[in-house]
């Protein structure tokens, strides 16, 4: 665990280096002083799928995030992934659930493999506990146009777990859309000082109903279930909190 | 002519350009709301009408503020307009084509259709390193052929800033067709985003700008008219393969604002015209992305021209033109009448406008959009399906149901009712059995197909995504017939086939899969030699290939008659040839004509040794 953080970090740093020299020479006899007829460009673009506001029937309130930025080229680029809450009048500082550095790669016309190291903890300070990991992914859009992001952690401490996302869009009209969303946490090991049992951890289902006020802006409503399972809900139960839990939402899902 | 008798501006708009260019004012960006050359009284071939006349011509490039549909907009500027001047040179002349780059970076002129010397061509890397800002680069070449083209930046994404214009070419001895007055219509797209940014929404979040998607409503239209199996099926193939059936255009009116001679639909630009005369329009698309459906309701067309090549006549009353083509039409307008000159996008998201009448002020009823069409399986056998065996490829046509008549399966195609390829299913199993369909082509010995012969897989009969043929006769390419056999009879040698990929989901464009960042190195053409060109269209969008400084004769099945063009159409899933012959010795692009798809690495090199 130890030298693979070094080493994911170097292979970021080294595709980061070679993307802007990603330049194939077309071997046509043009003076080496012109410039290439066709530029390549490298792009950014920062997401927050969700930034909003949470009502739960059971929980405490909170503002949570679902962010994902990215830099690169098409085949190359380099990831920024954070999802995380700030529950309200805990007194406490808002939390990563995730914080992700990645390196990605397009292995095929829709998904992309992608690599590095993650952070959970506090966001400024020590009122959560905290933990490094390395992370495996696979994202992209399955057949039907599922969007979706599979992950692979493996923590400091050696622990493993697994989670997948899906996400899927429907037009009702040109602007107005619904967005079932489903989340699966799984994990090999009991971390109890993070609350994860062995074995299946949760079920989150969610429902968004979202308007596109631009394509970059929509502010959206929307509804969940979540369940814990096994361990986790042992962990939970000996804490006090619910296993149980239904919400609703409201926030926006913006882009620059 | 009866244009003698005319008297228009006591001083043209060209005049006081030049004269406010001598007082220091740089730009007469407030004085020039359209071109000069853009004169309702047109052109006659007597008397250019605010053109740039050659064989001497000086061009200065800028990027100053000058208003778009009444809206400030800060446009490329060639002379001081956006579109260009119109270029008026003679077959035989030796032009001379100075261009002075006044911008903060560089810039370039290539000139669309012309066969020239390669370091003449314009594209920078390729014939020469470019224009330097506050340069000077002199075009020196011969004009060797007449006819309507256009000229624009091959620089970056200039072009869709407004840096393009028409050029003609007045022939040496008498076309075979007589008119007695000229209108250019230059199609152009207009955006006030940053081209830049268009570019990054293209890449970043696939259906930016289409607000033609399928909705759930479709879903239950389509439902009613074809039942729920069907429907299902139908979707579902679409949802599977990950598409949008809906993707006509990737950039569209959502930011578009099309434009008919810099003028938008509302400024109505208006093509005036004599008792009696006949008129040839000389039709530009030099859109970044649109291709356009051309028609004037209420008037035949008679195409004599295309890509500036005289064409044997073909009347009509609708043609499509794909980005970079031309067509030179003649019309005989009657007396007292307006008419809407209409060019629908293909998406039918917008459109541009003129009218063409007697008097400025008059106008005639602006006809209705059409729906968007949904894309049919020719499209969809394209991608990602061409493992797919032949019964497969039956299942598919017969969306499981075995009874289904010809007439439910264009419903299919077409999302209900318009738009609809009458002939697609047709061909569509035509294009799924290319290996049996050209057992019934007569071969040459080396088992090629003869000269001019249509490739099997190709839909010269049909215009395309979106025209119903039953409505009106709409030009096809089968109709293209070279007025007289092009010089190079010769049988071709070999035969070369390119594909044309594509990643949707990435904006990705490329030939055979690779974007030209990834290429070794260029498409080779022996020098003189006589090459067969196949293009396989893989994707669902349709793609305009441009090759420079050669014609492509395309084999449309016309023999010895078949048509030379400069761009080439190739439908989704067609399979089209042409045939070259590689007289042009240098380094030539070669190209998808989609501003953002060549960006995107839909670019090759040809290099002729």
């Amino acid at each position: 665990m130890n030298i693979r953080i070094p080493m994911t970090t170097a292979g970021i740093l080294l595709a980061v280096a070679t993307l802007p020299a990603a330049h194939a020479e077309d071997g046509y006899d043009a003076p080496s002083d012109w410039p290439s007829p066709m530029a390549e460009h490298l792009l950014a673009m920062a997401l927050f799928d969700r930034l909003e506001y949470t009502l739960p029937d059971e929980g405490e309130k909170a503002l949570a995030w679902d962010f994902k930025a990215w830099y690169g080229g098409d085949i190359n680029r380099v990831y920024l992934k954070s999802e995380g809450d700030n529950v309200q009048g805990d007194g406490e500082d808002a939390e990563f659930e995730s914080l992700e550095l990645l390196y990605s790669r397009l292995i095929d016309d829709f998904w992309e493999l992608q690599g590095g190291i993650g952070y959970q903890g506090g966001v400024f300070s020590d009122d959560h506990a905290e933990r490094a990991y390395g992370v495996m992914g696979l994202q992209g859009v399955m057949p039907y146009g599922i969007e979706t992001d599979l992950a692979l952690q493996v923590s400091d401490e050696g622990d493993v777990s697994a989670s997948v996302e899906g996400e899927y869009s429907l037009h009702l009209t040109q602007r107005l859309y619904l967005q079932p969303r489903t989340e699966i946490a799984v994990a090999a090991s009991e971390v109890e000082e993070f609350g994860v049992g062995k074995g299946l951890n949760s079920v989150r289902v969610g429902l968004r109903l979202g308007y596109e006020v631009t394509r970059r802006f929509a502010p959206y409503v929307g509804a969940y279930w979540e369940k814990q399972y096994g361990d986790t809900a042992d962990i939970s139960r000996a804490d006090g909190d619910a296993t149980e839990d239904t919400g609703v939402v409201a926030g926006v899902r913006m882009w620059f | 002519m009866p244009r003698s008798g005319v008297i228009h501006h006591p001083l043209s708009r060209r005049q006081i350009l030049k004269g406010g260019a001598a007082l220091g004012l740089g730009s007469a960006a407030a004085l020039s709301m359209r071109p000069s050359w853009a004169d309702p009284w047109g052109q006659t071939s007597v008397y250019a009408k605010g053109a740039e006349e050659g064989p001497e011509v000086s061009l200065a490039i800028r990027r100053e503020a000058l208003p778009i549909d009444g809206q400030s907009a800060r446009p490329l500027t060639i002379n001081g307009t956006s579109p260009g001047p119109l270029i008026r040179l003679r077959e035989g002349q030796d032009a001379v084509l100075k261009v002075t780059n006044l911008l903060d970076e560089p810039t370039s002129i290539h000139w669309h259709g012309l066969i020239l010397p390669p370091g003449m061509d314009g594209v920078p890397g390729v014939s020469f390193p470019g224009i330097e800002p506050g340069e000077t680069f002199t075009y020196r070449f011969p004009v060797r052929q007449n006819g309507t083209y256009w000229y624009h930046s091959h620089s970056g994404l200039q072009e869709q800033l407004g840096h393009a214009g028409p050029l003609i070419i007045d022939a040496a001895k008498r076309e075979p067709f007589r008119f007695d007055r000229e209108h250019v219509l230059l199609l152009t797209d207009w955006t006030f985003e940053d081209p830049m940014s268009v570019f990054r929404n293209l890449k970043t979040a696939e259906g930016y700008y289409n607000f033609q998607e399928r909705t759930i409503a479709d879903f239950f239209a389509d439902m009613r008219q074809n039942g729920f199996t069907a429907t299902a099926e139908m979707r579902g193939m679409w949802a599977k393969m990950r598409m949008s059936s809906r993707d006509i255009a990737d950039v569209t009116s959502s930011t578009y604002t099309y434009l008919l001679n810099g003028q938008s639909p509302e400024e109505n630009w208006t093509a005036l015209f004599k008792s009696g005369e006949r008129i040839r329009l000389r039709v530009i698309n030099g859109s970044a992305m649109s291709y356009f459906d051309v028609r004037i309701p209420g008037l035949k067309m008679t195409v004599v021209a295309a890509d500036g090549q005289p064409v044997q006549p073909v009347p009509v009353d609708e043609f499509r033109i794909a980005v970079a083509e031309t067509y030179d039409v003649l019309v005989a307008p009657e007396d007292n009448t307006a008419y809407t000159i209409f060019a629908e996008t293909m998406d039918r998201s917008g459109y541009a406008r003129a009218t063409l009448a007697q008097r400025e002020g008059m106008v005639a009823e602006i006809p209705e959009r059409r729906i968007i069409a949904d894309r049919g399986m020719e499209a969809m056998g394209a991608h990602g399906m061409q493992g797919m065996d032949h019964g497969d490829m039956q299942d598919m046509n017969g969306a499981g149901s075995d009874d289904m008549a010809h007439g439910d399966m264009q419903e299919m195609n077409g999302a209900g009712s318009n738009g609809t390829d009458h002939s697609s299913m047709a061909s569509m199993n035509h294009a799924g059995m290319q290996g049996m369909a050209s057992e019934q082509q007569s071969m040459n010995d080396n088992g090629m197909l003869p000269a001019g012969a249509a490739q099997p897989g190709s839909r010269f009969g049909q215009a395309g995504i979106g025209i119903d043929p039953q409505a009106r006769r709409t030009l096809v390419y089968r109709d293209l017939k070279a007025f007289t056999p092009w010089p190079d009879r010769r049988e071709p040698g070999r035969e070369m086939e390119l594909h044309l990929t594509g990643n949707m989901e990435r904006y990705m464009w490329s030939f055979d899969g690779k974007k030209f960042s990834e290429v070794t190195g260029p498409i080779h053409f022996e020098k003189d030699e006589r090459l067969r060109l196949i293009l396989v269209n893989d994707t669902m969008m349709e793609h305009p290939i441009h090759l420079h400084g050669m014609w492509m004769e395309l084999e449309n099945g016309q023999g010895e008659l078949i048509p030379r063009k400069h761009t080439l159409n190739v439908k989704p899933g067609e399979r089209v040839s042409a045939l070259i012959t590689a007289d042009a010795e240098g380094s030539w692009a070669f190209h998808c004509h989609l501003l953002y798809h060549m960006d995107a690495g839909m670019f090759r090199v040809v290099k002729v040794a």
